[in-house]
């Protein structure tokens, strides 16, 4: 049986709800893309809040934060079926309980977990090649295209890290962003989906001084290298060449 | 002189220090302020050499007394020499912090006059960092040998960690390499370990007090250019774990720098050598080994061919098979072929069920090494023959993270 919801998070929460006690396999996918296929009849679900929160809660009394806060990495995975296998998750959670997670005699919870994993590396490697740009206006600006979706897990890192500076990060591949003002976050709203495309640094100039410290950066970058134990092999499978557009020390220029 | 060109000098002359480590320290930001301190460290760029910069790691100056025959600055070198202003170290690490360039800054110094001045010079970046600029980002403070305890004692009070280099595994080896006795090394270590650890003590009486070097300290030692055995590294290495509580200890394999006829001549540094100890080393953090274990008096080096805990195994074979579904997690650590992500997934999956070889598959176990060590359901993996070439073709490794300590802490899950 497929399901379709709005892509939203508490969609997909409803989805679950809707789901749950279907009796042959569940298939949840966006309703934005969907191919409709021959014999397939799917449901349209609507997104309901009090369903959503209904299922946060039966998850969070089972496996606490951090086994829901794996649920949310494997959704924001968006790898094929992301949806899907989140749901196969929360399904075995609740019939196996928090043991669930290390079921990996199963091969669908292997895959999720695999998702997760990806995941969280994504992040922590974010986390360290993530570069703040400051703008004309004094916004420390940070563009980046993440493989996974994972802007809304990273802004609590830099919410506590810099919270004496105004800051933006910004999804350009999703057209996504979160600003930071006086211990305040939003998420950005854009005049429209080009604008949300848009490098800001490009559009808004960058401050007097930024010039001359990614160029101290760079000469850094530079010279911390040994010669004698040059390894761009060893470079790359640390820092995958597909980040390099945003770091200061490897895009060109 | 520019800044920049300052910066090139003198992070050119610490970069063969090899910690860079940003782990071990978790505070908090402070509402408007600048800097937090992530448990597991974190690295922010990787050089051409591959080694991961987490720290803006600088000397404070590159002028030293001392003529230490290994280093790039002793004072018979005709290199360029700089010096900092504490000014621009400190908007330095501010402003690379707030890029997100770094997770900190790693202080070390050239000897100016004498220890304790160029001590108070390093302690006064600090300060201003965390008292002026509100900075709760990773500070790194290098003690300078023969600094008097009391600035010692104040360095900690603003560092995340501080450390001091034992430089070479051996007093004799540092007679004949540089002008530090062992005494002027070894005596802070012991009481940085002291002060750390009157310092828990008492703040588990009164809270308020502020945490000495939260991180720990460390320290690091050349590889390759003396004589000494891997045995006697690795007992050394254990040997600061044990007494001093010292977080890591670091391998820098010996890059010559200056001709000196007290130094070996090699062309390149032994880096094999280098990734064969830290091997060892996360061994003894992270997987029980005793260093006894590891390196012995009839095989006192490490082998080229297989990495340590392979040739412990071949050295063990009375020890196994092992039962997956029953043997004790200790065990299943030293099994080739498991790390200890398999290992802790494994314990915790056979609670649903016993586990055969797709399972193990699955959870990431690398078969092709642990079948000879391992049965399921009492069997061996079909098609395993276990003769002495078998075993020792599937040990080879051919690695290609020669050379590049971790950085970060190795990260377990739950899951
Ligand atoms: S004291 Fe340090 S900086 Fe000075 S020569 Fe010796 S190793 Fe080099």
């Amino acid at each position: 049986m497929i399901f379709l919801y709005d892509g939203t998070f508490e969609g997909f929460l409803s989805a679950v709800f809707d789901a749950f006690s279907a009796k042959d396999e569940v298939e949840i996918e966006k309703k934005e893309g969907w191919q409709p296929q021959l014999f397939a009849d799917p449901v349209e679900v609507e997104t309901v809040q009090e369903k959503a929160e209904r299922v946060v809660n039966k998850l969070l009394s089972i496996c606490g934060r951090r086994g829901f806060s794996a649920m949310i990495q494997i959704f924001l995975s968006e790898e094929e079926n992301a949806e899907t296998y989140t749901f196969y998750l929360i399904k075995s959670v609740i019939k196996y309980g928090s043991k669930a997670f290390s079921r990996f005699q199963d091969e669908k919870i292997t895959r999720a977990m695999e998702f997760r994993k990806r995941v969280s590396k994504e992040c922590d490697k974010i986390l360290g090649i993530l570069r703040f740009t400051e703008l004309a206006n004094g916004v420390f600006y940070a563009p980046f295209e993440p493989d996974h979706n994972i802007l809304p897990l990273i802004t609590g890192h830099f919410y506590e890290r810099l919270s004496g500076c105004r800051w933006m990060i910004h999804d350009l591949r999703r057209g996504i962003a979160v600003c930071h003002s006086d211990g305040k976050m939003e998420n950005v709203e854009f005049a429209d989906e080009m604008t949300s495309h848009l490098n800001m640094a490009d559009l808004l100039g960058k401050s007097e001084n930024e010039e001359d410290f990614a160029k101290m950066w760079r000469g850094y970058f530079k010279i911390i290298a040994i010669e004698t134990r040059t390894n761009p092999k060893l470079q790359r499978q640390f820092m995958p060449k597909r980040y390099w557009k945003y770091m200061t020390e490897k895009k060109n220029g | 002189m520019e800044l920049i060109e300052k910066l090139e000098i003198l992070g050119a002359a610490a970069k063969f220090d090899a910690s860079c480590s940003s782990s071990g320290s978790s505070r908090k930001g402070a509402a408007g302020g600048i800097g937090s301190a992530y448990r597991a460290g974190i690295c922010h760029s990787w050089a051409a050499d591959g080694r991961c910069i987490s720290l803006l790691k600088v000397l404070f100056t590159n002028y030293c007394i001392n003529d230490c025959a290994y280093c790039i600055n002793r004072r018979s070198n005709d290199v360029k020499r700089a010096t900092f202003t504490v000014d621009e170290l400190v908007s330095l690490t501010m402003n690379f912090y707030k890029r997100n360039y770094i997770e900190g800054l790693f202080l070390s110094s050239g000897i100016i006059k004498n220890a304790d001045f160029t001590m108070e010079k390093l302690i006064a970046v600090a300060k201003k960092l965390r008292d002026e600029e509100s900075f709760n980002g990773y500070i790194h403070l290098k003690v300078i040998p023969g600094a008097s305890d009391i600035l010692i004692k104040e360095a900690g009070l603003y560092a995340d960690r501080v450390s001091v280099n034992i430089e070479l595994p051996s007093e004799k080896s540092l007679k004949l390499l540089t002008e530090k006795s062992k005494e002027s090394i070894i005596k802070p270590m012991g009481d940085i370990c002291g002060d750390i650890v009157e310092n828990r003590e008492e703040r588990r009486k009164t809270k308020k007090l502020p945490l000495f070097a939260p991180a720990g300290q460390t320290t690091q030692l050349i590889v390759g250019a003396t004589p000494e055995t891997d045995r006697k590294i690795v007992k050394l290495t254990e040997a600061f774990y044990k007494k001093f509580s010292m977080k890591r200890v670091y391998y820098s394999a010996f890059v010559p720098v200056n001709s000196d006829k007290r130094l070996p001549v090699v062309s390149l540094p032994p880096l094999d050598r280098e990734h064969r100890l830290y091997q060892a080393d996360w061994l003894m953090r992270f997987y029980g080994f005793q260093a006894d274990e590891i390196v012995t008096d009839e095989n006192p080096f490490l082998s080229d061919d297989i990495d340590p805990k392979a040739v412990w195994a071949m050295r063990n074979m009375h020890l196994f098979p092992l039962e997956i579904n029953t043997a004790a997690f200790e065990m299943i650590l030293r099994v080739p072929g498991i790390g200890r992500q398999s290992a802790v997934r494994i314990v915790s999956a056979r609670r649903n069920g016993s586990l055969d070889f797709d399972d193990l598959k699955r959870i990431g176990v690398v078969l092709k090494r642990a079948r000879y060590f391992i049965t399921c359901k009492g069997k061996m993996m079909p098609e395993t023959v276990i003769t002495e070439k078998n075993v020792f073709e599937a040990m080879k490794t051919t690695s290609t993270k020669a050379g590049a300590p971790d950085h970060t802490i190795e990260q377990l899950s739950l899951f």
